[in-house]
């Protein structure tokens, strides 16, 4: 069985997923933007896997190009592969038109997604394999960073030798994966407005390394909530400044 | 054939946006939602029925918000509704519980029930993980479509991807889906309206210099300024209406300035636009000036479907609205009371308690309640929105890209991102992160580079913007290039001056002096005028103290001396040379003698042009702009149009998309 995956920003669960069972072959599908950070995850990857990995430099959704744009240069993008064979299984990760084109354009018959700790297989093949047990060093060593929990203070560091200390916080109170395959962080409950924006700064900070969709953030403030929900409800207003 | 479209429904009040942005764009016969909870999911009660209502109408969507009127009466802008097709109604809705059942069985079901229709499923609506079904359902029968922002849908299969035009959902019309009500100021048909006259206003701007009353309001804030500051206000200035070149430009345009005051100006267009403005607004700058001309240029050259200046976005219910209205007249107390030494933090309260006959110390909820009594009464739609809304947008866009904002900024001093994320209404966009703007008027420094910054200049470049490399600098016009090259020769020409030379801490070297007298940083300045090409002796000049220099020119004239007068001597001479050789470029920025080459038109011409654009997509805007290219002038343009419509009969729309038509259309 080969795996066929797109990856977007967050990486976490197409590692898992290329982890989780031993695939003839792993085809990814990445963009310029990204491709470096995916080559890197790959050749880690291959310290502990020995399954074959191609990497593919596809069109990317840019914030140039608008989702009608990106589709038609997408679509035209595949021309150059043909439609896969039946033992090939999509992963379901990326944007719904990207996998629509995916699907109806090479033809995949077989769509994987993650669900309770398990990859499920749905289509012509129909299959369920657990996920492999990541823990949070490993996931952060295979995207080159490592983590430090030194009493209240938490940090990530370039894993090289100059280990450059690229996030830091005090407010965190506990970090682990979640159930759902995502980073869950917990953060100290705000006493005041400037706590409350320095949790959104850590918050966005992490964001900017990690994609949206890696971490889930616990907080207990109603305001930041919301915001992480992207409900509503911003800030009360403050003078502006012209 | 009878259609319909189906999709997945979450429960929570803002994907309302998404399912309508499908019904209108598709307009189908039949909408079968299919209602999945997904374990995990941020639940939001389901509240009112918005989208039922929605597709009866604007105003059954706006029966559903009673409250309007509480705490007190405030502008809202109300929303369309659902828009059939021409001869069609609002399509029939249908709910089905997903329950126990796959997507197969609910497909298969839908297809017995309505056998004779063209069914669509859209992909855009609903949480990702249930499309997985949808997208292996291999079946003729339906087609998978992705609705995109601005109308249309996009269409799947194994010939390709296939776009097929359609409405797209008004921003108006999101907002109060999602359940907030808004308020918008200007749409873009009103700001085409008046194009040629913001244009004629951003074209005459140019650098606002730093002066002493800038100085003192600087020393008047709570934060104390270091001379780094001060030096880093005077490199890096605004281009803006209050600099004395604005006048001079603005008339040589066709324009007027009726009357020019410390705080304000008064301008008037070629075609008898009005514009008052106030530069302050409690002490603080107006920015609204900015604002309309940085949505000029956005509607010129964004090819957006919609724009909106001015946007508030209000609190949902009257109990948030009457809660937000008096937090922030506590926070204005507050303010108050912490710095009775500095007028913008005292004045609003002040002013607040003046407007109701109050004394300042009058019991804070009393005064809450009678400030709501006056606020009510007020004829000012901004003071009755100020302290109800959510958030207020200087403008927002609609395109192919989905939903932008864009603030105006004269100067970025602190570019919060943290606040910027705060104060957007994440329910309109999507992607979140990627489509908020911060447009400023002043070339800041290098670590302002952010991906949101863009320089007001460089806003006419449309989305192309973003293959700049440096899109947050200033791209001076032809024209603002002949001022700057006269403004550096006016002040090389001060040192060569013999008198006593004036200089202070933060003006100690040629560098901070050449930044000050024009306004730009130095590296602007080589890159404008010497296209980047820093000689030895200027590298040397920048940091050559004056005072050094004072000391020497008793002896004589120093190399720096001949240095500088080589400059202006090639300066000059670029200048002859280009008015020589590119005849094209001196005759689009002499704006002044373009002007006069202009002529009147005489209604039987007139006549011939308007007979060429009756029932075409012509707008008011485009047909001056043709009339003007074709060398006529266009002020009072629109009297005699009105009189040949009148003679003719036609109906003339200033504001729509087709400016002529005939009575029979």
């Amino acid at each position: 069985m080969q795996l066929h995956l797109l990856c977007g920003k967050s990486p976490f669960l197409w590692i898992k997923a290329v982890l989780s069972n031993e695939w003839s072959k792993v085809k990814i599908y990445t963009y310029q933007e990204i491709f470096e950070q995916t080559i890197l995850i790959c050749a880690k990857l291959n310290e502990i896997s020995d399954c074959k990995m191609e990497v593919v430099a596809i069109q990317g959704l840019e914030s140039v190009n608008s989702m009608e744009r990106f589709s038609v240069e997408f679509e035209r993008d595949l021309d150059r592969f043909k439609p896969v064979e039946e033992d090939v299984i999509l992963f379901y990760s990326g944007t719904v038109p990207h996998l629509a084109i995916l699907v109806s354009k090479l033809n995949y018959r077989s769509l994987m997604k993650f669900h309770s700790g398990k990859f499920i297989v749905s289509g012509h093949i129909e299959k369920s394999i657990d996920e492999y047990k990541l823990d949070l060093d490993q996931f952060f060593k295979l995207q080159g960073y490592s983590l430090i929990r030194e009493k209240s203070n938490t940090s990530l560091a370039l894993d090289d030798t100059a280990g450059e200390i690229i996030f830091k916080s005090n407010i965190i109170t506990n970090i682990e994966l979640s159930y759902f395959g995502k980073i869950q962080i917990d953060w100290k409950k705000p006493v005041s407005s400037g706590q409350r924006k320095k949790s959104v700064a850590g918050i966005l900070q992490l964001i900017e390394l990690f994609g949206r969709h890696s971490i889930e953030h616990n907080i207990e403030d109603p305001i930041i909530e919301n915001w992480l929900k992207n409900v509503n409800m911003p800030f009360e207003m403050e003078s502006e400044e012209e | 054939m009878k259609s319909l479209l189906a999709f997945f429904a979450a429960p929570t009040q803002s994907s309302n946006i998404v399912q309508a942005m499908a019904i209108q764009s598709h307009q189908p016969d039949v909408v079968v939602q299919i209602e999945a909870d997904i374990q995990g999911q941020a639940k939001i009660e389901r509240g009112r029925p918005f989208l039922e209502k929605w597709l009866e109408g604007g105003d059954a969507l706006l029966d559903l918000f009673s409250d309007l009127h509480q705490p007190f009466e405030f502008p809202h802008t109300p929303p369309k509704g659902y828009m059939p097709g021409v001869g069609s109604e609002a399509p029939e809705l249908v709910k089905i519980m997903m329950n126990d059942l796959g997507i197969r069985e609910i497909l298969e079901t839908i297809e017995r029930d309505y056998p004779e229709h063209e069914c669509k499923f859209d992909l855009l609506p609903g949480a990702k993980l249930l499309k997985i079904d949808v997208l292996l359902h291999d079946d003729n029968r339906w087609k998978q479509t992705y609705t995109l922002d601005n109308g249309g849908f996009l269409e799947f299969s194994k010939d390709g991807v296939k776009k097929t035009e359609g409405r797209l959902l008004s921003i108006v019309d999101r907002s109060w889906l999602a359940g907030f009500p808004i308020h918008v100021s200007m749409a873009l048909e009103e700001i085409r309206s008046k194009q040629e006259f913001y244009s004629m206003v951003m074209d005459s701007t140019y650098i606002e210099k730093f002066t002493d009353e800038e100085r003192q309001s600087m020393n008047s804030k709570l934060k104390s300024f270091t001379r780094e500051d001060f030096k880093n206000r005077k490199r890096y200035r605004p281009i803006s209406i209050q600099s004395d070149k604005f006048v001079e430009r603005f008339h040589a345009k066709g324009g007027e300035v009726v009357n020019r005051r410390p705080d304000g100006i008064e301008l008037k267009g070629s075609n008898g636009e009005e514009w008052d403005i106030e530069f302050f607004q409690n002490t603080v700058p107006n920015g609204v000036p900015l604002e309309l001309m940085m949505v000029n240029e956005i509607s010129k050259a964004w090819n957006c479907d919609e724009v909106f200046q001015g946007v508030s976005i209000i609190q949902p219910s009257s109990e948030l609205r009457e809660m937000s209205f008096k937090n922030l007249l506590k926070k204005q107390h507050n303010d108050f009371l912490l710095h009775p030494e500095l007028e913008h933090m005292t004045g609003p309260f002040r002013r607040r308690c003046e407007a109701l006959g109050l004394s300042v110390n009058t019991p804070l909820e009393e005064l809450i309640s009678l400030e709501i009594k006056r606020v009510e009464e007020c004829d000012d739609e901004d003071e009755k929105l100020a302290f109800i809304r959510v958030c207020e947008i200087d403008a927002l866009t609609l395109d192919a890209h989905g939903v932008c904002s864009f603030d105006a900024k004269q100067m970025l001093r602190n570019f919060n991102i943290q606040q910027a994320s705060m104060q957007r209404p994440a329910f309109l966009f999507n992607p979140k992160e990627a489509y908020y703007f911060v447009t400023g008027s002043t070339s800041h420094d290098k670590k302002r580079n952010n991906r949101a910054v863009i320089h007001i200049s460089n806003l006419n470049k449309g989305r192309d913007v973003f293959q700049m490399k440096d899109k947050h600098e200033w791209s001076p016009s032809t024209e603002d290039l002949e001022d700057l090259k006269a403004d550096w020769i006016q002040a090389v020409n001060e040192i060569l001056e013999p008198r006593v030379w004036k200089w202070n801490d933060e003006t100690s070297t040629f560098r901070d002096y050449f930044e000050e007298e024009v306004g730009i940083s130095w590296k602007l300045l080589s890159q404008f005028l010497f296209n980047k090409q820093m000689e030895p002796v200027d590298a040397m000049l920048q940091n050559y103290p004056i005072e050094e220099h004072q000391k020497k020119k008793k002896k004589g004239e120093s190399a720096l001396v001949n240095h500088l007068r080589k400059k202006i001597a090639t300066l000059e001479n670029k200048n002859k040379n280009e008015g020589g050789t590119n005849k094209q470029e001196s005759e689009s920025t002499d704006l002044s003698n373009k002007k006069k080459r202009l002529k009147n038109i005489q209604l039987p011409e007139l006549k011939k042009h308007l007979i060429d654009i009756i029932a075409k997509e012509v707008r008011y805007f485009e047909f001056n702009e043709s009339l003007q290219k074709a060398g006529y002038r266009t002020k009072g343009i629109k009297t005699k149009i009105e009189t040949i419509t009148k003679e003719m009969g036609w109906i003339f729309d200033m504001k729509g998309k087709i400016m002529i038509r005939s009575k029979g259309e």
